[in-house]
């Protein structure tokens, strides 16, 4: 018992430094607009679904928030409840997916949904804080953008989950406990 | 459609690649009609611009996409505005002069009109912006 809690802690804060990392990353890459961003840091999100309780699976949430606005300097400003809002959004919508649906959607449909949902909720943010209601005007951009990067990270995934034994591994163990 | 049974079409053999499933695929699809109906719906069609009247006793909004008439109350008493065309204008108004009425329909993001009698101002917000359009240029 004591030893399964005691990995289970491993593995999240590994996620956890996953996601500095995949942020780290994610922020060298050129940035034609903005607001383009791949998700990359989205990635251990999207592999807690099915590897940690919910408890844990939120503080990975608000971690990789914290570590992302951290690296790139934005934590006491509004991108950091921007980011806040669309990390929490697709967390909650890629965890729900799989309570719903369980195997019949891969890590594909999981990574879509979950961008669309994380841009949507910035896009509401936006309309609400900022731009009132011309915000609408980035919506079709916004989720032209999440289908294309969702659909980009959840194959990356999808080809990595398929071909990893550590996440066959630890995907093992989260079953078992 | 020829030996679709022993040898799978280039999306099934994608999706094999991958391990995507049919409900993916649904979603996939859901994902990229959502983002097809908001560019139509947004971009395209009609002018999406509207009309933001200021009264002292507050203030309407109105999309000029769809023609009709309306009276709000102004200093003087009711005044009609008409939307018509994309464009709207002040159709009747209590005030001496009748300015506002003589006053050509206003259509594009910025523009405005105003019965400043009634109290009464109509701007136009929203919309395609009409980035062509400047108030000055300097050479």
């Amino acid at each position: 018992m004591r030893s399964s809690a005691d990995s289970r802690v491993k593995l999240a804060s590994f996620l956890a430094a996953l996601a500095f990392f995949l942020s780290a990353v994610e922020y060298m890459l050129p940035r034609p607009v903005p607001f383009m961003r791949l998700g990359l840091a989205n990635l251990p999100i999207l592999l807690a679904v099915d590897l940690l309780p919910f408890g844990a699976f939120l503080v990975l949430v608000i971690v990789k928030v914290l570590g992302m606005s951290l690296l790139t300097g934005s934590l006491f400003s509004y991108i950091a409840l921007f980011s806040l809002a669309g990390t929490m959004a697709s967390a909650l919508v890629m965890r729900g997916l799989r309570l719903a649906a369980g195997r019949r959607l891969s890590y594909l449909g999981l990574c879509v949904a979950g961008a669309m949902a994380s841009n949507l909720a910035q896009v509401a943010l936006a309309r609400v804080f900022v731009f009132g209601p011309s915000a609408r005007y980035m919506l079709p951009a916004f989720l032209g953008l999440g289908l294309v990067s969702g659909t980009l990270l959840g194959l990356f995934a999808q080809l990595f989950a398929r071909g990893s034994r550590w996440l066959a591994m630890v995907g093992e163990d989260a079953d078992g406990s | 459609m020829r030996g679709a049974a022993d040898r799978p079409g280039p999306v099934r053999r994608f999706a094999a690649r991958f391990g995507a499933t049919r409900l993916d695929a649904a979603l996939v699809a859901a994902a990229a009609a959502a983002f097809i109906a908001a560019a139509l719906l947004i971009y395209g069609g009609p002018s999406s611009a509207y009309a933001v009247v200021s009264t002292d006793s507050g203030e309407w909004v109105y999309p000029l996409a769809e023609d009709r008439e309306f009276v709000v109350e102004g200093a003087l008493g009711p005044v009609t505005l008409r939307i018509e065309g994309g464009a709207v204008h002040f159709h009747a108004a209590p005030c001496k002069n009748q300015l506002c009425v003589g006053a050509a329909p206003v259509s594009s993001p910025g523009q405005w009109s105003a019965c400043l009698p009634s109290g009464v101002f109509i701007r136009v917000e929203g919309g395609a912006a009409e980035e062509d359009e400047f108030d000055a240029l300097v050479r």
